[in-house]
C-alpha cells in the first residue's frame, strides 16, 4: 500500500431534482482512498453511499465539491468520457440480475469494456476466458445468457467485467447483499484476493457493518447525506464513537444474542424527521441534547486519524456518551462459534 | 432463437399460412392462367369447380384468380402502413422513453394530439385529396397509427433506462447511441414485433374499408375491398364473390396477430430460456398420505405431546410441477411447534424452506402442491381443508407476513381501510369499532400516531412502517400462529432489529407461535426459541437455538454459521466458505445431499439415505459424522 491516493473525494455534494425543490442526497463527503486500499461507506437506505459512489463513476451530476483521481480532476462530466476510456474506474453493481443485460449473451457485455479500438477480437476473448478462471467460472459461461447464472456467478461475471480494463479503482456498491450468506462469502474473498494480486483500490458501499468492517482499511459512517463518522476500520466496528455508529453496531445481526438485548431497544428508526439546521441524526438520537437540534456538529479529528461530528464527543475520554444502560446491561456477546480455518 | 419460434406451432402454422398467401399473391401472374379482368359471361355467378377452384363472379371472371391479383395491391398497402407507423414510432418512442426530459414532452404532446384524431374521418379526406396517389394515403394512414406503438415503445424503453446494465454501460463508455442500439432496442424488440404484426392487421382493414367505399383500385381491376363490396351486391345469387375476399381478409389478419404472438415469445424467451407463456399442468387429484410417518425423519427429541403441539408436520413432502416433470423440493419433512414457541428455518435459498413455510399457511404457488405427508393444526388436517374451512383456518389460525412489506401491501388502499376491510370480514363489526380497533392494532406495532398512518397509502411509508403495518394486518384476526417468510431481508440493519424486537414482544403479550424463515443466521438468533436448518430439501439439524448455534452438529450448519463476517476472528484471514452451491431440487443424490460439498464426506456418506439422529437431548442432525463438541470444522476457503 502505498501514501499517494488515488481518489481525492473533497466536500462532494449531490442535489437532486424533486420538483422545483433541490433535495440534497449528499452533503460535504470528503475522504481519500490510497492504492491498494479499501474505503467503507457504509450507512442505511437514504444515506447517500450509492450515490457517492454515482457520482465518482460520473453517472449523476455533482453540484459542489471535487473528485480528484489520480491527480485529475474528473468532477466535471467532460472528464469522464476520457476516463472511461482509459477503464480506470470501474464498477460492481448490487443487483446482479439487473446489472447484467439479459439479451445478450455474457461475452457481449464483457466484450463492451474494451472499447472500440484496441485489442482484437481474439485477445479480448482470450483475455475473457483468462478472466473466468481467476474468478472461479468455467469458460464456457462465456457464451451462455444471464438468465441461465445463479447470482453467484453472475457477481462473479461482474466482477471479470470490471476487470477487463485492467482498473486501478472499482467501485463496489452492495455487492454482495442479493447474494446468500455462503456465496456472499465466496464473493468477498475473491474481491480480496484479487485487491491483493493487483493493488486495486476498492470504495465498497454497504449497509452491513460486518461486511464493510471485513473489507475495508477505513470506513465512513453515513447518515442522510453526511459524514457522522470515519475512521479506521476496527475502531469505527468495534469501538464506535458516534452513537449512530453504535445504533448500527447493535443492530448488526449476530448468530447469539441475549433476547433482554433485543427488547429493549426503542424504535427509533421511526423518528426520522428531516432536520434542517442541527445534526441530522439529533431525533433519533439517544444522547441528543438542546444543541444537537440547532447547531450543526463540528467536525473532531480523534487520535487515530478518525472524524466524528457530534456535539457529545469528548476528546479527552476520545468517546461519545451511551444512553443510560439497562439494568444489569451485559454487552452484547459475540462468540465466534466455529473458528474459521483455512487450508 | 428460431426453434423456440417452431416449438409454438400455432404460430409456425400461422407463419407457413401466411408465407403460402403472400408468395401466392406477388406470383399470381405465374400462378393463374387468366388475368384478373379476363370475363366469361356464360359463367356468371359459378360455385366452386375444378375449373374454377372458389367459383366465379357475376362477370365469369375467376375468383381465385382476383384474389391473388387483388391481394397484391391490398397486402402492398398493409406493409405501407405498417413499415411507416413502425419506422416512425420506434425511434421517437426510444427517445422519448430513454431520453426523457424535453424529448419525451414534446413526443407525448404531439402523440396525444395525433391520438386524439378521429381516424377514419382524416382517412376519408386524405383518401379525397390523394385518391391518385394510395400509397401516399397509406403513408399518412400509418402515421395516424403510429401514436399508440409510440407510447408502447417509450414505456418498454423507459423501463430499461433505469436498469443497472445500462449504467454498466456508460461506466464502460459506449455511447449514446451505442447504448441504444445495443441495449435498449434488443429489450423493446418483443413489443415492437407485436405492435407491427398488430399495425399491418389494422392497416390491412383500413385498406380493405376504404376500398369498400370506393377509394380503392377501380374496376375492373381488383382488390379485396372492392371484391368485398361487389360480392355483397350479389350476396343473394352467390355468396362466393363475398367469401372469396372476406376469408382472404380473415385469414391474412388472423394469421398476422398469432405469428406476432410467437415472435415476441420467441425474443423473450430466448434469453429468459423459460418459456413466457404458462403451460397448463395436468389436473390431478392431491394426494393426501395422512399416513403414520416414516421413520426417515427420525423421531423428534423433546417435542410437546401430540396434545399439546399446535402444529404437527409429519412427513410432508411438497412437489413443483412445471412442464409435465414433478421436481420435489420438500421431502419427508417433521416439524412440530407448541403453542408460543418461535421457531426458525434457516437455510441457503433453493432449500425449500419457504416452500414449507407456503405448505403450512396453504399459500403454494401455482404448479405446487403437497404431494405426501400431513399437516395438523390443533388437530385439524390441513392438507385437506377446502371452501369455508380453509377459510376459517387462514382467517382465525395462521397469518402470513411477506418478505416485501412494500408489495405485500394493495396500494390502492389507505392502511385503515385495508386494516379495517380484514378486522370487518366475518366479525359483524360495525364501522366505529372496526376503526378503534385499527387504530389499537397500529398502536399495537408500535408506530407513533396511528391516527395519521391510517390514512396513509402504502406508498407514503418507509419500508419498516410498511413491515409493521403488515404485522398488524397479520396480527389483526389474532391468530395461534404467525408465520413469517423472510420478513426483513428487504430492510435496514437498524429496522431489522426493531421488527424483530416487536415480534418478540408481539409473541409474549398475544401468546401467539412464530415461524420464522430466514436465510440469516443472525437474524434466526436474534428471537427465535428453537431452530430447524434445512438443505436440500430436508432437516439436516434442529434442537434448541443456544445448542445449534454454539455447539453446531452437523457441518452445513458448522459452515452457515463460520461463512458470515461477524464470525471471523481475524479479518485478515479469508472468510471460510461453502464449496460449490446448492443442488437444484431433482439432483439430489440416494445418500447425503450434503455431501459433494462437504469436508468431512466418507464413502458410507453416498451409499443410502441418513437418518436423523439424536447428538443430545433436544439436538437431532442428519449426519453420520456429526462434530462433536469441541470439534472443528474445516471448512474450506475456496478461491
Amino acid at each position: 500500500m502505498s501514501d499517494t491516493p488515488v481518489l481525492e473525494v473533497s466536500g462532494l455534494t449531490v442535489e437532486y431534482r424533486r420538483g422545483r425543490k433541490r433535495v440534497p442526497a449528499v452533503s460535504d463527503v470528503s475522504f481519500s482512498i490510497r492504492e491498494g486500499e479499501t474505503v467503507g461507506l457504509v450507512g442505511e437506505s437514504g444515506s447517500g453511499k450509492t450515490t457517492i459512489g454515482r457520482a465518482i463513476l460520473g453517472l449523476v451530476p455533482v453540484s459542489a465539491g471535487s473528485i480528484v483521481f489520480d491527480g485529475h480532476d474528473v468532477t466535471g462530466p467532460a472528464h469522464h468520457a476520457r476516463r472511461r476510456e482509459e477503464g480506470q474506474i470501474r464498477a460492481v453493481f448490487q443487483d446482479p440480475y439487473s446489472s447484467l443485460n439479459p439479451s445478450l449473451p455474457v461475452a457481449a457485455s464483457l466484450a463492451e469494456e474494451c472499447g472500440t479500438g484496441g485489442r482484437s477480437r481474439e485477445a479480448t476473448f482470450a483475455r475473457m476466458v483468462d478472466l473466468f478462471e481467476k474468478v472461479g467460472l468455467p469458460s464456457t459461461v462465456v457464451s451462455s445468457y444471464p438468465g441461465r447464472l445463479s447470482g453467484g456467478q453472475r457477481q462473479r461475471v461482474a466482477i471479470a467485467r470490471a476487470l477487463m480494463s485492467d482498473p486501478r479503482l472499482i467501485i463496489c456498491d452492495e455487492p454482495v447483499s442479493a447474494l446468500d450468506v455462503s456465496v456472499q462469502a465466496q464473493v468477498l474473498n475473491l474481491l480480496r484476493q484479487i485487491q491483493r494480486v493487483r493493488s486495486l483500490s476498492y470504495c465498497f458501499v454497504g449497509h452491513d457493518l460486518d461486511v464493510v468492517r471485513y473489507m475495508s482499511d477505513w470506513i465512513v459512517v453515513l447518515y442522510r447525506g453526511h459524514v457522522l463518522e470515519d475512521g479506521p476500520a476496527r475502531t469505527v466496528a468495534q469501538s464506535p464513537r458516534h452513537p449512530y455508529t453504535r445504533a448500527l453496531v447493535a443492530a448488526s445481526p449476530h448468530p447469539v444474542v441475549s433476547p433482554e438485548d433485543i427488547a429493549t431497544r426503542p424504535p427509533s428508526s421511526l423518528n426520522a424527521a428531516m432536520v434542517t439546521t442541527g445534526c441530522p441524526f439529533a431525533p433519533r438520537c439517544p444522547v441528543a441534547i438542546d444543541v444537537c437540534w440547532t447547531e450543526r456538529p463540528p467536525v473532531c479529528t480523534a487520535p487515530d486519524g478518525g472524524k466524528v461530528a457530534c456535539h457529545r464527543y469528548d476528546p479527552v475520554k476520545d468517546t461519545t456518551p451511551t444512553a443510560e444502560p439497562a439494568a444489569g446491561g451485559s454487552p452484547v456477546e459475540v462468540p465466534a462459534p466455529v473458528a474459521p480455518r483455512t487450508r | 432463437m428460431a426453434r423456440q419460434f417452431l416449438g409454438n406451432r400455432l404460430a409456425t402454422g400461422a407463419l407457413i399460412v401466411l408465407a403460402a398467401i403472400v408468395i401466392a399473391c406477388a406470383a399470381a401472374p405465374v400462378l393463374t392462367s387468366s388475368g384478373p379482368t379476363d370475363t366469361s359471361l356464360g359463367e356468371s355467378l359459378q360455385g366452386p369447380s375444378a375449373r374454377h377452384l372458389l367459383g366465379t363472379d357475376q362477370l365469369g371472371r375467376d375468383l381465385l384468380t382476383r384474389v391473388l391479383f387483388g391481394g397484391r395491391s391490398t397486402l402492398l398497402h398493409a406493409l405501407i402502413v405498417s413499415l411507416v407507423a413502425v419506422g416512425v414510432a420506434v425511434p421517437l418512442g426510444i427517445v422519448a422513453g430513454y431520453v426523457g426530459g424535453w424529448a419525451d414532452r414534446v413526443i407525448a404532446t404531439v402523440t396525444d394530439i395525433v391520438m386524439s384524431l378521429p381516424a377514419m374521418i382524416v382517412m376519408l379526406v386524405v383518401m379525397t385529396a390523394f385518391s391518385e396517389h394510395l400509397p401516399v394515403a397509406m403513408a399518412a394512414l400509418g402515421l395516424i397509427l403510429a401514436p399508440p406503438i409510440v407510447r408502447n415503445v417509450r414505456g418498454a424503453a423507459l423501463a430499461v433506462r433505469n436498469e443497472l446494465f445500462i449504467d454498466a454501460a456508460k461506466v464502460a463508455g459506449l455511447s449514446k447511441g451505442r447504448i441504444v442500439f445495443r441495449h435498449v432496442f434488443p429489450r423493446v424488440l418483443g413489443p415492437i414485433l407485436v405492435q407491427a404484426a398488430l399495425a399491418t392487421a389494422l392497416g390491412l382493414q383500413f385498406a380493405v374499408g376504404l376500398s369498400f367505399l370506393g377509394f380503392g383500385a377501380q374496376p375492373p381491376s381488383p382488390d379485396w375491398g372492392s371484391m368485398i363490396s361487389e360480392g355483397s351486391q350479389v350476396l343473394n345469387s352467390s355468396p362466393w364473390p363475398l367469401l372469396a375476399g372476406g376469408i382472404a381478409l380473415g385469414l391474412v389478419s388472423l394469421t398476422l396477430v398469432l405469428v406476432g404472438d410467437g415472435l415476441r415469445d420467441m425474443a423473450v424467451e430466448s434469453w429468459t430460456g423459460s418459456p413466457s407463456r404458462r403451460r397448463r399442468r395436468p389436473a390431478r387429484p392431491p394426494v393426501m398420505v395422512s399416513q403414520a410417518p416414516r421413520s426417515q425423519d427420525g423421531p423428534e427429541t423433546e417435542k410437546p405431546a401430540p396434545d399439546e403441539a399446535l402444529l404437527v408436520v409429519r412427513g410432508l413432502s411438497v412437489a413443483f410441477t412445471t412442464g409435465g416433470t414433478e421436481r420435489k423440493v420438500v421431502s419427508d419433512l417433521n416439524l412440530t411447534i407448541a403453542p408460543g414457541e418461535i421457531v426458525g428455518i434457516v437455510g441457503e435459498s433453493g432449500c425449500g424452506k419457504s416452500s414449507v413455510s407456503r405448505a403450512v399457511s396453504r399459500l403454494l404457488a401455482s404448479g405446487g402442491e403437497i404431494v405426501g405427508g400431513s399437516i395438523r393444526f390443533a388437530d385439524k388436517d390441513v392438507a385437506s381443508l377446502k371452501g369455508e374451512d380453509l377459510y376459517e383456518y387462514r382467517r382465525h389460525s395462521v397469518s402470513y407476513v411477506a418478505q416485501d412489506p412494500m408489495t405485500a401491501l394493495d396500494p390502492s388502499l389507505r392502511v385503515g381501510v385495508l386494516l379495517r376491510r380484514i378486522v370487518q370480514a366475518g366479525e359483524g363489526l360495525s364501522r366505529r369499532a372496526a376503526d378503534a380497533r385499527v387504530l389499537e392494532l397500529l398502536a399495537q406495532v408500535q408506530l407513533p400516531d396511528p391516527a395519521a398512518v391510517a390514512k396513509r397509502y402504502p406508498h407514503e411509508l418507509s419500508g419498516g412502517m410498511a413491515q409493521r403495518v403488515g404485522i398488524a394486518r397479520a396480527i389483526a384476526t389474532k391468530p395461534r400462529l404467525l408465520i413469517a417468510d423472510e420478513p426483513t431481508t428487504a430492510l435496514d440493519v437498524t429496522v431489522q432489529a426493531e421488527i424483530l424486537g416487536l415480534l418478540r414482544s408481539l409473541q409474549q403479550q398475544l401468546g401467539m407461535a412464530v415461524l420464522l424463515v430466514s436465510h440469516d443466521w443472525g437474524v434466526v438468533a436474534q428471537i427465535c426459541d428453537r431452530v430447524v436448518v434445512m438443505y436440500g430439501g430436508e432437516v439436516v439439524e434442529r434442537g434448541r437455538l443456544e445448542k445449534v448455534a454454539r455447539e453446531p452438529a452437523h457441518p452445513y450448519t458448522a459452515a452457515l454459521l463460520a461463512c458470515r463476517p461477524s464470525s471471523v476472528v481475524d479479518d485478515d484471514l479469508p472468510l471460510p466458505t461453502i464449496l460449490g452451491s446448492v443442488l437444484s431440487p431433482g439432483e439430489w443424490p440416494t445418500g447425503c445431499r450434503f455431501a459433494a460439498r462437504c469436508t468431512h464426506r466418507t464413502e458410507s456418506c453416498d451409499a443410502a439415505p441418513i437418518p436423523v439422529s439424536a447428538v443430545a437431548s433436544a439436538h437431532d442432525v442428519r449426519c453420520i459424522h456429526p462434530l462433536r463438541d469441541g470439534d472443528s470444522t474445516e471448512v474450506t476457503a475456496d478461491v
